[in-house]
C-alpha cells in the first residue's frame, strides 16, 4: 500500500516544478482544499496501469487554463487560443503530472498512461468527482484561478 | 551548418513547446520535421535527412520502445541521435530506452535549458548563451 502523504509530497514537488519549468508560474498558495473552484472548468482525466492501477484528475479554472496555455505555448497576450489548444495543453499537463508522480512512486517497475481525456465543465455543474476512491490532492490557488490535481490508487481486491 | 530536427509526439501542445524551446536555444536549427508516432516517423525518414529525433515513449499506432527498436534495425537510421523525452521517467523505462539504441533521455516536466545542454552534447555543439 502506497502511502497517501508520499503520494501528497510527490504531486505537491512535481506540480510546483512542471509549473515553473514548462508553465512559467507559480502559484500564490498552496493547500488540500477540495471545494470546487468558482466558474466555468477544464477536467482532464487519465488512468493507467501499474502496481497499482489508479487515475488521475486536473480540475483547472477556464481563465488560469487559458494562462497556462499561452505560456506553453508562448502565446503573446492578444493573441487568441483555441479551446482545442487550450484543452490539449490542460491533458499535457496531467500527462506530465501524472507521470512524474508514477515515476517516482512506482520507479523501479513498468506502468502504462492511458490516453488523457479534457471535459469542459460549465459553472452551474458540479464537476468532476475528484475525490473518489481516497484521492490525495493538492490544490494551488492562482490571481485568476486555481488548479485541483489528484491521484488515487485502485483498493485492492 | 544547420540541424535537421524531427519532432515525434502524439500531442500537438508537446510538439509546439519542444518546437518553441528549440527556436529560443540559438542552435542553428534548419528543418523541423513533426510526427504523431513511430509510423508516421519511419515514414519521414525514408524521405528527409535528419540530424536528430526527439521522441516521446508513449504513443498511439506505434510506440516509442517499438520505434527505437525499428531505427536500431537500419544501418543507416541507426546513426542518427534519439533524444527521449518523456512522461515517463522510471527507471525500468530509462534503461529499457537506452538498451534499445536512445542516445539520452529527458524526463517530463524539464527546463528549456536543460533539452537544450542535452541536445548540444548530442550533436557535438555548444551555443554562446
Amino acid at each position: 500500500m502506497i502511502e497517501s502523504s508520499v503520494v501528497h509530497t510527490l504531486l505537491l514537488e512535481s506540480m510546483q516544478t512542471a509549473l515553473e519549468t514548462m508553465f512559467f508560474a507559480a502559484p500564490d498558495s498552496v493547500s488540500l482544499d477540495a471545494r470546487r473552484p468558482a466558474g466555468a472548468l477544464i477536467a482532464a482525466k487519465l488512468s493507467f496501469r501499474g502496481t497499482p492501477d489508479g487515475w488521475f484528475w486536473l480540475v483547472v479554472s477556464d481563465s488560469l487554463a487559458r494562462t497556462l496555455a499561452a505560456n506553453f505555448l508562448g502565446c503573446e497576450d492578444d493573441a487568441p487560443l483555441l479551446p482545442s489548444g487550450v484543452s490539449d495543453v490542460t491533458m499535457e499537463l496531467a500527462n506530465i503530472m501524472c507521470g512524474a508522480v508514477l515515476s517516482r512512486v512506482e520507479s523501479g517497475v513498468n506502468f502504462d498512461l492511458g490516453p488523457p481525456l479534457s471535459i469542459p465543465v460549465s459553472p452551474q455543474e458540479p464537476g468532476p468527482d475528484f475525490i473518489a476512491g481516497s484521492a490525495s490532492l493538492c490544490r494551488f490557488e492562482f490571481s485568476n484561478g486555481a488548479l485541483i490535481a489528484s491521484l488515487a490508487f485502485q483498493e485492492p481486491a | 551548418m544547420a540541424f535537421d530536427v524531427l519532432i515525434v509526439d502524439d500531442s500537438p501542445a508537446m510538439r509546439a513547446f519542444i518546437e518553441r524551446v528549440i527556436d529560443i536555444s540559438g542552435l542553428d536549427v534548419g528543418k523541423r520535421i513533426e510526427a504523431s508516432n513511430g509510423q508516421e516517423a519511419l515514414d519521414l525518414l525514408r524521405k528527409n535527412w535528419i540530424d536528430i529525433i526527439l521522441t516521446d515513449v508513449n504513443m498511439p499506432v506505434m510506440n516509442g520502445e517499438e520505434f527505437v527498436a525499428r531505427l536500431g534495425e537500419d544501418e543507416v537510421l541507426r546513426t542518427i541521435p534519439v533524444l527521449v523525452v518523456s512522461t515517463d521517467g522510471s527507471e525500468h523505462r530509462v534503461q529499457r530506452m537506452m538498451s534499445l539504441g536512445a542516445s539520452a533521455y529527458v524526463k517530463k516536466p524539464f527546463s528549456p535549458e536543460q533539452l537544450r545542454k542535452t541536445m548540444e552534447q548530442l550533436l557535438g555543439v555548444e551555443v554562446e548563451q
